[in-house]
């Protein structure tokens, strides 16, 4: 990991994250009364087995009435992602402006990286089959 | 009207020579144009699109009788009986759910290439593919079939984009395309729905 002067495209992103995560945190608390007009899962509906991001809506809502653990259980790595998109949209304007620096991750990325991102994405999956989400 | 033509000028060039045009990429340089490309083109698309939907179902709307209304969910009921207020109120908000798909669809594409061994030429290529790849929403100016035609056209135009742009092979740019498409999108697309339902909900419509 090498870091790098933040440039003006860096301070657009920072605030459209921060735009996007407003708006998520705005909308969350709402999902839950919207969710009966969705559709289910495609591949649930014609397999019987969940696809990776099975119980999304779930884990969605349970964030939106506050409760982690629930949203944990529906799904952890949607969760995480959403928990970490949400703080990386509210701090990302802050870090660029105070900071002026942003990471710079290796391209392409170490083996041993793209490894770690599958085996999240399988042993979630794992999860979710086991758990019957 | 300088922007104009070059507005015009960037869409003849994305439907004629899309190869060429995601070539000829800057790998550096400002978002602000694509975004704005992006967000302007989406946003006329997908209100004409509205227009389509809500002349096509207020057809039907009127053959349904009460009883079939109240057979169905509530929110589903509410939402057929004051479409046209959900659809001004859908236009109204595009912006922003455009905005919110651009980054979640650059960000999927990117881990995915990234995972791939690809990505070389940045996040910031990314969203610039996604944005120009949004000519596709062009399609949308068709009734009826315009959704699944955009639809098509959007993966050919992310493949294409994303293995030019990053200077990758066609097969790793497809791959990106296609499992998010194939496995997680039917599950974040509802996610991305019920979040946008839940703005325009907010908007004070009846629910």
């Amino acid at each position: 990991l090498t870091w790098r002067d933040a440039g003006s495209d860096d301070r657009r992103i920072a605030w459209l994250g921060l735009a996007a995560a407003t708006v998520a945190l705005l909308a969350l608390p709402l999902v839950g009364r919207v969710a009966p007009l969705a559709p289910g899962c495609w591949l649930h509906a014609v397999t019987g087995w969940p696809c990776p991001t099975c119980g999304s809506t779930r884990a969605v809502a349970a964030l939106g009435r506050g409760r982690i653990v629930e949203a944990l259980g529906w799904n952890p790595l949607v969760t995480l992602v959403a928990l970490s998109g949400l703080v990386f949209g509210m701090a990302a304007p802050a870090w660029v402006l105070v900071a002026r620096r942003v990471p710079v991750l290796p391209r392409p990325w170490p083996l041993a990286v793209r490894l770690l991102v599958v085996a999240a994405v399988v042993g979630n999956w794992v999860y979710l089959v086991a758990a019957g989400v | 009207l300088g922007l104009l033509s070059g507005f015009f000028r960037t869409i003849g060039l994305f439907v004629v020579s899309p190869v060429e045009g995601f070539r000829r990429l800057p790998a550096t340089g400002d978002l602000v144009r694509p975004i704005a490309f992006y967000v302007i083109l989406g946003w006329f698309s997908e209100a004409v699109a509205l227009l389509y939907g809500v002349a096509l179902s207020s057809l039907n709307i009127g053959r349904m009788n009460s009883e079939f209304l109240r057979g169905l969910p509530p929110a589903v009921a509410a939402m057929l009986e004051n479409q046209g207020a959900y659809a001004a109120a859908s236009v109204i908000l595009a912006p922003v759910k455009l905005v919110v798909v651009l980054l979640l669809l650059s960000a999927f594409f990117h881990v995915l290439l990234l995972v791939m061994g690809g990505g070389g030429g940045g996040f910031k290529t990314t969203v610039r593919v996604v944005c120009y790849a949004g000519t596709a929403r062009l399609a949308l100016l068709a009734p009826v079939c315009g959704g699944i035609a955009s639809i098509v056209w959007a993966i050919s135009l992310w493949i294409v984009g994303l293995a030019e742009a990053h200077r990758t092979s066609y097969g790793r740019s497809a791959v990106a395309v296609g499992v998010p498409l194939l496995c997680c999108c039917a599950c974040v697309a509802t996610v991305v729905f019920l979040v946008f339902a839940g703005l325009v909900s907010m908007s004070g419509l009846p629910h």
